[in-house]
């Protein structure tokens, strides 16, 4: 165990990089842990419990964003703490006007719902992008379909999985049960065969799956991307910026909003906010542009 | 002979597992008539048969809200109750 006089070795650096909060009584600190899409490997959780009951009060709480945090950590134990989780590869979770540990929903194979590996994704994303300074926070977020558990149209950059359905005609027993099953009321008969009606279809894919010929096709299949959604003080939902991209077209995309909102963002203003003053337009042709 | 299993009224998951425990006791090719009336579990039902290897023969709305699914057993094995005895 330390001793309380290594407070003279606290590395204040990496302090001020995240993942130690102070709490309301000043001698008293946090420490985030960055757990991307939530996921954690059940090897590295005894090291947390004894961190928390070592240093802190022997107790762990969970963040809203899928995170772990230890409370109750004094001052003079942070790096102890710290070293003590780092030889676990235990990553301490991005605070402050950072790019935020990412988010995601289970995705493949878990979910049978899903329509991509959500967390692969955040993973990548996250490998990237987490801890960099930025004007404010910003939170990006993985979803696998549009049922949208990890709420990407509620985060600076939102990815949210979707497949655009195709009937092969021939192969299509016209035993509705996809229009029993579509609960956007998308599909209609022709001729004894299901067909898309108007703009409903918010590609979820659900006649896909439950297609017992293998009728439905996916006609496209990627990521839909968000940007400028947040909760908190003053909720608003992402714009729609792209469609059905891939994991590679994806990072590209981060990588220009990141760019744009650099170049273009106050101190201490949202990435949603930046957006509405320069324009949604100008921020497009921004991100577009290639860079 | 085709077999068959009347689970109208019954949920998720045990639509899936009382079918799967019918054809367990199934040769193979043989083909079995699931009736359900629950459009969710339709789906489910017939998705696992089809990712279990097993054929939908036919899948139809037989009247309002119920459905009937015919599937065909995979594979050429002896079933297991024969095997027991």
């Amino acid at each position: 165990m330390t001793t309380p006089d290594s407070s003279s070795r606290i590395d204040y650096a990496s302090l001020k990089s995240g993942g130690i909060i102070m709490q309301r009584e000043d001698e008293f600190f946090a420490i985030r842990l960055n757990l991307t899409g939530g996921t954690i490997s059940a090897d590295k959780l005894p090291r947390i419990a004894e961190v928390a009951q070592r240093y802190g009060r022997g107790e762990v709480r969970l963040t809203a964003r899928q995170g772990i945090e230890i409370p109750w950590i004094k001052f003079e134990y942070i790096e102890a703490a710290r070293k003590s989780l780092a030889e676990a590869s235990l990553a301490l979770g991005p605070c402050g006007a950072r790019f935020r540990a990412v988010t995601a929903c289970p995705g493949l194979p878990i979910c049978k719902k899903a329509l991509a590996d959500s967390q692969r994704f955040a993973r990548m994303i996250d490998s990237r992008f987490s801890g960099l300074d930025l004007p404010d926070k910003f939170k990006a977020t993985v979803s696998a379909c549009p049922n949208a558990c990890s709420r990407p149209f509620e985060s600076d950059i939102g990815f949210c999985a979707m497949a655009e359905p195709r009937l092969e005609r021939d192969d299509c027993n016209g035993c509705s049960l996809c229009l029993d099953i579509c609960r956007e009321e998308a599909l209609t008969l022709e001729d004894g065969r299901p067909v898309l009606k108007g703009d409903r279809c918010i590609y979820c894919a659900d006649c896909i799956d439950c297609c017992p010929t293998s009728a439905w096709k996916a006609e496209k299949s990627g990521y839909l991307v968000y940007a400028g959604g947040r909760m908190g003080r003053r909720p608003m939902l992402g714009k729609k910026i792209a469609d059905f991209v891939d994991e590679e077209q994806g990072m590209k995309v981060i990588h220009r909003c990141l760019d744009f909102y650099r170049q273009y963002g106050n101190r201490r203003e949202r990435f949603g906010d930046v957006i509405i003053r320069a324009g949604m337009d100008e921020f497009l042709d921004f991100v577009m542009k290639e860079g | 002979m085709t077999l068959e299993l009347d689970l109208r009224g019954e949920v998720c998951p045990y639509t899936f597992v009382k079918t799967k425990l019918k054809m367990e006791e199934m040769a193979g090719g043989e083909e079995l008539t699931i009736l359900l009336d629950d459009t969710e579990a339709t789906a489910n039902v017939s998705r696992s048969l089809k990712s279990e290897g097993h054929d939908i023969v036919d899948l139809k709305s037989i009247s309002r809200g119920v459905w009937q699914i015919t599937a065909k057993k995979a594979g050429f094995q002896t079933p297991r109750k024969e095997r027991d005895e």
